[in-house]
This record gives structure tokens, sequence and C-alpha cells, in this order.
């Protein structure tokens, strides 16, 4: 070949490079113009679908702006980065849309949108966190298929995109200053985050949940404020409220007779948190069925517990729990919706430390990884010793039943530590085998049991089949409870038990088709609570109701141990309290309760209550 | 009342372009439905409210339809159904947010109306 047919081949291909370069920078521009156009428009669509209401509702061009926002501002930082265009509003619309998959998918099954502090479950993120969400997930592989997939074609279209613009081209480094301090002022909580479309006034939440938060502004919108209002957290002590409440307490019960081992030994505390354990009987139709409880209601009947009212439905374990470990109502925290994962504070008083005072070891067990809810952090700020976690479950040779770590293998660790204990201990043990979803029915441990379990009319397949799953661990609980008392019963040493509910479980349809007996709503249905305690010590219960924070303050009367000032003024003001919240005088001491709790927290309680 | 008081006429146009927009671009509008949520915005003090929907679907050829109806936080539930040209009225329960579904008999959705607020003054 000539030198001369060479160079005409090479122009022509360079020519025919210059016209393709050209031909897709083109249609990269107009198609990413098209996308920018339809992200916000696509999102707000999104958006209504995922808590099922019209496109229209609540539609205005600054709200779906608004709900875009936090997109917008991150395409402009990817695309400065990338010097693409088309890519990052595909990767970002394609996250989003995720977000909002994820929260149709919560809002089905919990009647509630995503929230900020979701995002701490997965705090922590490793294989447990992985392998919950994973459960929740429809036809995961064919969803994880379809991920690799989009991730693919992204890629390939990042190959294929021309770069919009020179390394060092003005426009660029303006984009990725403006994104970057876009997306520190939303961290940081600063303008244009804190302007008019993110505020109270335009977001219009509600203190019943955030759904209406979402419903009213968009759920980005809505996360958006909800993140400030975080950032802006305060505790507020209303002094006037507490004294009010101080000055009315009623005189202190008569001190419990203690409970005493050979030597005067203290009682072990064994604190047990029954995952969404409920009492089925609440359900209509749910007395013609034999009885799956039948160890807590022997207890009951006994006189020892009551009904516990819980600040969760359907989930929020973490409400219930921080509650019982410190005696703090959660809403005394207005802004608080997790505590675990929002007040990040170096100490939490609560029950462990009063006992640690007193000379108790302390001891967490959970079936489940430490990081979930921060579960971790937490318990090293309560001060608790020892805290076992899913993986030296493992270790140990625990099994599952249906898809959690199984309630006999907790009650199996639980005994075998107690046994190994050189001195009076708490232990805390909180459940997981009754963990939602419910639909392990073929892979659960005893398929038969499961099969065997009677159901009231009126169900449909599904709900049937998730009532059964449900059922079948919660009378597994109810056996372990009873292993556990009869293996603390068996040893030398003295005890105080107490076991509860967490919460109900997420079970929406079969409510709705059953109903409950007192034909109260779901939500506000009351869960068991237990309190045996060794010999013939007589133990707070006989049926009464109880708010979940009055709790330590009474297990620690019953194992009389002296609580603390903040104790002592919960056990004072609990039962008027738990009696009658609305009237007058309740609502003095709710709001005492309040400030004294957040007084607590900044562990100044005594000072208040000195002055 | 089936705008907000204190919308601007400018600010509607620009709602009704973006909605306009949207049905053409995405090809939400369903031809041939008439289907409508009375009152469709109402002040949040004022909640619950009784409603009535009309609906008019003889354009597509339909003969029946069902509704189904779902307040925030709850799955929607059936409610009524009627012939391919009706109106009914609820009790008051719809709070804010609650959505009437208009559906085919073999259960295509037709249209989807939802309830919404504006805030009372303090």
């Amino acid at each position: 070949m000539s030198d001369e047919v060479r160079d005409m081949a090479n122009a022509r291909a360079g020519g025919h490079a210059r016209d393709s370069r050209r031909w897709r920078k083109w249609a990269t521009r107009i198609l990413a113009s098209l996308a920018l156009l339809a992200y916000p428009l696509g999102i707000w669509w999104l958006d209504r679908w995922s808590i099922g209401v019209a496109f229209e509702a609540y539609l205005s061009w600054q709200r779906v702006l608004a709900n875009a926002a936090v997109g917008l501002s991150m395409i402009l930082l990817l695309a400065a980065i990338a010097r693409r265009l088309l890519a990052p509003i595909l990767l970002v619309s394609a996250l989003h849309a995720l977000l909002y998959v994820v929260s149709s998918i919560k809002y089905r099954l919990l009647d509630m949108v995503l929230v900020l502090q979701d995002a701490y479950f997965v705090s922590g993120f490793d294989a447990s966190s992985f392998a919950l969400l994973w459960h929740y997930v429809p036809s995961p592989w064919r969803t994880l298929g379809l991920a690799v997939l989009a991730l693919l074609a992204l890629a390939s279209l990042y190959r294929l995109e021309p770069p919009c613009c020179r390394a060092r081209a003005w426009p660029r480094l303006a984009a990725a200053g403006i994104a970057t301090a876009l997306l520190c002022a939303l961290y940081f909580s600063a303008w244009p985050w804190t302007s008019r479309m993110y505020d109270k006034a335009h977001v219009r939440p509600s203190l019943f949940g955030f759904n209406r938060a979402a419903l009213r502004a968009g759920l980005t919108t809505s996360l958006v404020y909800y993140h400030n209002q975080q950032r802006h957290l305060a505790l507020k002590v209303d002094a006037a409220a507490l004294r009010k409440a101080l000055s009315s307490l009623p005189p202190e019960p008569q001190a419990q007779p203690a409970i005493r081992g050979t030597g005067g030994a203290r009682p072990d505390i064994v604190i047990v948190l029954s995952e969404s354990f409920m009492d089925p009987r609440a359900m209509r139709g749910m007395d013609g069925v034999p009885d799956l409880i039948p160890q807590i209601r022997a207890q009951l009947a006994a006189g020892k517990g009551g009904r516990l009212r819980v600040p969760a439905f359907g989930g929020g374990t973490v409400r219930t729990e921080f509650e019982v470990l410190t005696g703090m109502p959660v809403r005394a925290f207005p802004e608080v919706r997790y505590p675990y994962v929002e007040m990040r504070l170096d100490r939490i008083p609560g029950i462990v430390g009063v006992l640690e005072k007193a000379g108790y070891a302390s001891l967490a067990i959970h079936g489940n990884s430490g990081g979930v809810w921060n579960r971790l952090g937490t318990y090293k700020a309560m001060g608790v010793d020892r805290f076992i976690t899913k993986s030296e479950f493992r270790q140990r040779g625990a099994t599952e039943d249906g898809k959690w770590m199984s309630d006999r293998s907790m009650t199996d660790i639980l005994l075998r530590e107690l046994g190994h204990a050189a001195k009076p201990t708490l232990a805390i043990a909180i459940s997981m085998e009754n963990h939602g979803p419910y639909d392990d029915a073929g892979k659960v441990a005893d398929p038969k049991a499961m099969a065997g379990i009677a159901l009231p009319a009126g169900l449909d397949a599904a709900g049937a089949g998730e009532l059964r799953s449900y059922l079948y661990h919660l009378h597994n609980a109810d056996r372990e409870f009873g292993r556990l008392l009869a293996g603390l019963r068996a040893r030398q040493r003295p005890f105080v038990l107490l076991f509860f509910g967490d919460h109900l479980p997420a079970l929406g349809d079969v409510y709705d088709r059953l109903g409950f007996a007192d034909g109260a709503e779901p939500g506000r249905q009351t869960v068991p609570w237990v309190m045996a305690a060794s010999g013939d010590v007589a133990v707070p219960g006989d049926g009464m109701v109880t708010s979940s924070w009055q709790l330590p303050s009474m297990i620690l009367r019953a194992a009389s141990v002296p609580g603390d000032a903040y104790f002592d003024f919960v056990s004072r003001i609990g039962p008027g309290l738990a009696a009658d919240d609305s009237s007058p005088r309740g609502m003095l001491l709710k709001d005492g309760l309040y400030a004294a709790a957040n007084a607590r927290l900044q562990d100044r309680f005594d000072d208040y209550a000195r002055n | 009342m089936t705008m907000r008081a204190t919308d601007s006429i400018a600010m509607a146009h620009a709602r009704k372009a973006m909605l306009l927009a949207c049905l053409a671009g995405a090809g939400c509008a369903r031809q041939g439905v008439e289907f409508r949520l009375e009152p469709a915005v109402v002040r949040a003090c004022e909640l619950p409210v009784a409603t009535r929907v009309s609906w008019d679907v003889t354009r597509l050829g339909l003969q029946h339809v069902d509704i189904e109806v779902a307040n925030l936080g709850e799955a929607p539930k059936a409610w009524t159904n009627g012939g391919a040209k009706g109106s009914e009225t609820s009790g008051a329960w719809a709070q804010d947010g609650y959505t009437v579904i208009l559906k085919s008999r073999n259960g295509v959705e037709l249209a989807r109306r939802t309830l919404t607020t504006v805030a009372c003054p303090d």
C-alpha cells in the first residue's frame, strides 16, 4: 500500500471517528437534557406511588423541585467529577428510585414510610444487616440480577458517552464547587436546606408519624426536614413542670421484702425482651383455638404481671427497649424516633449503671449483629460489661428456627452464662426468632407443629400463612420462657425474671380481617409482661396496666436494690400516671416526667431534685 | 373546593401545565375516564370529612367498575361498585391523603384521586 493510500485510509477513519464522536456528543446531550427534565417529575411520580396516592396530590413545581434538589446536587457533583452528563443522571435516578422502592416495601409492611433513622438500622453494615434486608426484597435473586445488569449498562454508557468538557474547564470546577457546597450545607443543615421549602410550615409534619410529612411535601423533602430537626436536637428541661411534679409526688411505696440467697447474696436479674410477643387472644376469634402461650397465661393468672403499654407498633423494638433499660419515656424526646441511633451519647444512665453500683456484673445477649440499631455503641454507653451477638451464638453451636436465631438457643446461652457468673448478674436478652417477615413456612425446625396450628375463620391464604408462622414462633417463645424459669429455679441462686413483648407484630392484613376483641385500634393494644422471682417473694403485677418506662424501677424494687433519685421519682410518679394521663393531674405528672427524663439524660436530675 | 385558596393564578397555571406535560409525556391519562372526588381539598382542622365520588367510563365501553378506598397508611379496601356511570357518598372518615381508586372489573386501575388539605390558622 502506498503512503498516499494509507494516508487517505487514515483520514477517512479519523473522519468516521470524529463523526461518531460528534454524533454521540449530541445524542447524549439531547438525552441528558430530556433525562434532567424527566428526573424531578419521575421522582415525584415514584414518591406518590410509594404511598399509594394520586400523582396530583400536593403537586406543585416548588414541591417537585424541592423533593429532587438533593438528587440534583448529587448529579451536579458526579457530572463534575466524571465529566459526563447522562451517566450521573441515570445513576442518581436509579439510586433515588431504589430509595422509593425500599420505602414502598416498608410502607406496605409497617404502614410507615422510610425515615432517616432507618439508615442507622444498617449502621456498621455487615452480613447480618444485609441478611435481614434481603428477606424483605421480593424475588431477591432476580432483583440482584437486574441491579447487576443496570450497573453494567451504566458502565457501558459511561464509556460510550464522550466527556462534556475539558478537565480544567472552569464550568467543571464551578459545578464541583457549587455541588460540594450544597451537599456540605445539607450535612450541616444550613441554607438552602433550611429555606422555606424545608421548614415546618411547608412540610407540615405530624406528631403521630412520618407519613403525613411525606404526603404533604414528598419523602425526600421530609427526610431533609427531619435531618434538620435532628441536627438541632437539644435536650430541654422544663424546670417549672419538674418542680410541680416533684412537689405533688405521692409518698414512697412500702419497701418490698428483700430477696436474698445464702449469705445475703443479691438476686440475679434477668430481663427478656421477647420479639413481637403479644397475647393472640387479643384478636377476635383466637379464644376459640388452643392456647399458644400457656406458660405466660399461667403467670398472669397468678397475678405475676399484667399488660404493658409500649411506644412501638409493628417494629421499633429499640423504643421499648430504651424505656425498659433507662426508665425514660421516649416521648420525652419528641424529635427522637430511635433513641439508640439518634442519641449518640457517651453515657446513658439507666438500670445497668444503678446495678453496677450495687455490685452487679452485666451481660446482653442478642442473636443478631450488634451493629443493627447501634446496640453495640448504646450498650457500651449504658455500661454493659459483655455483649454476646450472633457470631458468638454461632461459635457456641446455636441454631436458627425459621429465618432467625432460635429462642431455644438464646435460653441455652443465657442459662450457661448465668451458671458461670461469679457475682450477681444483670442479664438482658433480646430475642430474635419471632422477627418478621412471617413467610418461613417449610423453613422452620418443626414444620409439623406449624401446620398443626389452628386458626380462626375469615383469613385469606396469605394472612393465614403469616399468622400461622407468627404463632408458631410465639409458641416457641412461650415454651422458652417456661424453660428459662424452670432453669433459674433449678439453680441455687435467687433471681428476678422480667419477660415482656416489645410491640405487636406487623400483621396489618390479619388485624384488618380479624379485628381486636376490645374493638380498639392495633396501635392501641397492649402486650403482656410477667415478673417472676425465686421463693415466695411477692412481685408486682396483678394484671395492672403499666408503661414500659415503669418496669426498671419495678424490677429494682422487686430485687430490693436501692435505685437512684430518678428511679425513686419514677416509681412514685408511675402508678398515678399509668392510671390516668389525661386528667389535669395526669398532665402535670406527665410534663414533670418528661422534664425529669431530659434532666436525667443531661445527668442533672439530682440538681433539679435537690433545688 | 378544587384549588388551594392561597394559590396565585400564575402558580395554578404552572401546576396545570406541569400536570398536562406529565399526562401527555408519561401517558398517565386514561382517555375516556371521568372520576371526581369532592371535596378535593379541605382545611386540616375540618377532618375527617364525608366525600362524594362520581365517575363516568361510558366512553371506554365498560359496564361495571369497582371503587377502592384507603386512608394514609392503610391498604386499599373495596368500598363500592357500580355501572359505567354513577356516584357514591362516603361517611365522614376521610383523612388527609384519603385516596379513592377506580378500577375495571378485571382489576385494571382507571383513575386515582386523593384528598389533600391546607393548614388551618393557629
